[in-house]
C-alpha cells in the first residue's frame, strides 16, 4: 500500500474499515436472527419425541391427537420384542430410560433392528397409549468398530451399560 | 472366483456400496475433465488473441468468431 | 500478503505445485480405496455397509471446507476488493456443489440398507440440502450478471449469507433430535472409531481435499485466462 498517497491512503483505509465492519456486524445480526429463527420452530425441527418429551407434551396444554401422525425415538426395551397371536403384528417397547412407550408395528424391521437398539418410529397414538407405528426406521450411534473389538469390549465388560445411558441423554438432544 | 463374487456381494449389499463409490467416481473425474477442457480452451483462446494482436488486426475477425 | 492477492502472482507460486498435489491426490485416493475396500475390517453393527463411510464423511467434510474457503474467499474480496477472492469463491462453487452431491447421494445409498429409508427430514439432511442449494444459487447467480464484477460481489454476499447454515450443520445433531447420528470424528471425547477404520478414513480426506486444491488451481487459470480474454476484448472494442 506504501505506492498511495497518505490522503488517497487514509480514505481507502477508512473504506476497508467501514466494509469490514460492516461485514462483522451483518454477521453478527444474521447469526442472531438465526438462532431465535431455529429457537421458534424448534418444535418442527426436531425429528422425533423421546418418551420423555412426549409425556410432557400431553401433560401440557397441546396434547398430541390420536390422529396427528408423529415420530417417537428412543431404544428397543431389552426382552420388550414380541410377536401378536396374529404372527405379523411386532410388539416392543421404546425406552429413554425414563419414560417407555408400547408399539405395536405391522410390517417389515430394518436389518438393525434389535433390542437396545436406537430407533425412530412414526405413527399414532391411540388413547389407551398404545403407539401404532407405520413405520419403523434404525437409528445407529456413532461408534464404529470391527467386530472383534466390540466382543473383546464385551467379554471384558466394557460394553453397553454406561453407553446406553450416554446413548439415551443424547438421543434426548443433551450432549455431556 | 468365488472370493470375487463374495467381495462383490458386500455381505448382500453390495448394489449399495458399489452405487455409492460409483457415483463418487463418476462426479469427480467430471468435475476433472471439464475443468481441464475448460482451461485448455481459455488458455488456447487467450494464446490466439495475443498472437492476433502482435499479428495486427488483419486477422481479427476471423477469430472472434 | 497483499502481494499474493494478486491472481498472477498467486499462480506463479501454485502452478509448480500442481504435478505434486496432483500425484498426492492419486496416492491418497488409491491408498484410500485399497485400505476402504479391501483392508479394513467391517463395522461390529452395520457389516460391510460401513465402508460407504470412507467417501461419505470426506465428502461431506470437503462440502462444508469448501464452502467455508469461498466464504472467507468471499470476505477478503468484499472488504479489500482482492480480485483473486472472487476468483477462488467462483472456481471453488462447482467443486463444493459436486462434493454436496456425491455427500447427499451416498448418504441415501447408505440410509437405505442401514436406516430403512433413502431420506428423512430430519435437521442434519436438511441443511445438507440447503448446502447444496446455496451452491446452486451461487453459481447461477455468479453468472447472471452481464458486468462480471457485480456477479461476483452479489454472489459473495450470498455466500456469506448462507455461512450461517455451516455451525447449523455441524451441530444439528447436538441441538436437535435427528435420525442423523451424531459426530463420530470431530466431537468432544475424541473419535469413537476404531484406528482399523479411522486411518483409511482421515487417508481418503487428505485425498479429497489434494482433489479441491487441484482443480481449484486449473479453475483459477481458466477464470484468469477469461479475464485477461475479456480485457484484450473490451480494449478491441474501445479502439
Amino acid at each position: 500500500m506504501n505506492y498511495l498517497t497518505p490522503p488517497t491512503r487514509s480514505r481507502a483505509a477508512t473504506r476497508k474499515r467501514r466494509r469490514l465492519y460492516a461485514v462483522l456486524s451483518g454477521g453478527a445480526m444474521l447469526a442472531i436472527a438465526a438462532a431465535l429463527v431455529l429457537t421458534a420452530f424448534e418444535d418442527s425441527i426436531v425429528f422425533f419425541y423421546s418418551p420423555s418429551d412426549l409425556a410432557e407434551k400431553q401433560a401440557g396444554s397441546e396434547p398430541v391427537k390420536p390422529s396427528q401422525l408423529l415420530r417417537i425415538g428412543g431404544l428397543v426395551e431389552e426382552g420388550s420384542v414380541k410377536h401378536a397371536p396374529d404372527g405379523v403384528t411386532n410388539l416392543f417397547t421404546v425406552t429413554d430410560l425414563e419414560k417407555t412407550i408400547s408399539v405395536a408395528y405391522k410390517g417389515i424391521l430394518p436389518d438393525l433392528f434389535r433390542e437396545g437398539q436406537g430407533i425412530v418410529t412414526s405413527g399414532n397414538l391411540r388413547p389407551d397409549g398404545l403407539f401404532v407405528a407405520t413405520e419403523v426406521l434404525a437409528k445407529h450411534d456413532e461408534t464404529y468398530m470391527p467386530p472383534e473389538v466390540a466382543d473383546a469390549l464385551k467379554r471384558a465388560g466394557a460394553w453397553k451399560g454406561a453407553t446406553d445411558k450416554d446413548k439415551a441423554t443424547s438421543e434426548k438432544g443433551k450432549t455431556p | 472366483m468365488e472370493q470375487i463374487t463374495e467381495f462383490l456381494a458386500m455381505g448382500g449389499h453390495g448394489a449399495y456400496i458399489w452405487s455409492a463409490y460409483g457415483i463418487t467416481t463418476i462426479v469427480l473425474l467430471a468435475v476433472l475433465v471439464v475443468s481441464i477442457r475448460h482451461m485448455r480452451g481459455q488458455e488456447y483462446l487467450l494464446q490466439q488473441l495475443r498472437a492476433a494482436r502482435r499479428g495486427g488486426a488483419s486477422h481479427q475477425n476471423e477469430l472472434d468468431e | 500478503m497483499h502481494k499474493y492477492a494478486n491472481p498472477n502472482q498467486f499462480l506463479r507460486i501454485a502452478n509448480p505445485l500442481l504435478p505434486w498435489l496432483s500425484g498426492l491426490t492419486v496416492l491418497c485416493m488409491g491408498m484410500g480405496l485399497y485400505l476402504g475396500l479391501f483392508a479394513s475390517p467391517k463395522d461390529y453393527q452395520q457389516g460391510e455397509t460401513v465402508r460407504i463411510m470412507y467417501i461419505h464423511v470426506p465428502s461431506a467434510w470437503m462440502a462444508m471446507f469448501v464452502y467455508g474457503s469461498m466464504a472467507m474467499a468471499g470476505a477478503t474480496a468484499l472488504i479489500w476488493r482482492h480480485p483473486l477472492g472472487h476468483m477462488i469463491a467462483k472456481a471453488s462453487a462447482p467443486v463444493g456443489a459436486s462434493f454436496t452431491m456425491i455427500c447427499l447421494l451416498t448418504g441415501s445409498l447408505w440410509g437405505k440398507p442401514m436406516w430403512g429409508t433413502w431420506w428423512v427430514w430430519d435437521a442434519r439432511l436438511t441443511s445438507v440440502l440447503i448446502l447444496f442449494f446455496l451452491y446452486i444459487g451461487y453459481i447461477a447467480l455468479v453468472n447472471a450478471f452481464d458486468d462480471s464484477a457485480r456477479g461476483q460481489r452479489t454472489a459473495s454476499v450470498l455466500v456469506l449469507v448462507g455461512a450461517v447454515n455451516l455451525p447449523i450443520i455441524k451441530f444439528s445433531v447436538d441441538w436437535w433430535n435427528t435420525l442423523h447420528q451424531p459426530a463420530s470424528v470431530v466431537r468432544m471425547d475424541g473419535p469413537a472409531v476404531h484406528p482399523s477404520m479411522l486411518w483409511p478414513l482421515l487417508i481418503m480426506s487428505i485425498g479429497f481435499t489434494m482433489f479441491y486444491f487441484v482443480v481449484l488451481i486449473l479453475r483459477l487459470r481458466s477464470e484468469l485466462a477469461a479475464t485477461k480474454i475479456r480485457n484484450i476484448r473490451l480494449g478491441q472494442a474501445g479502439e
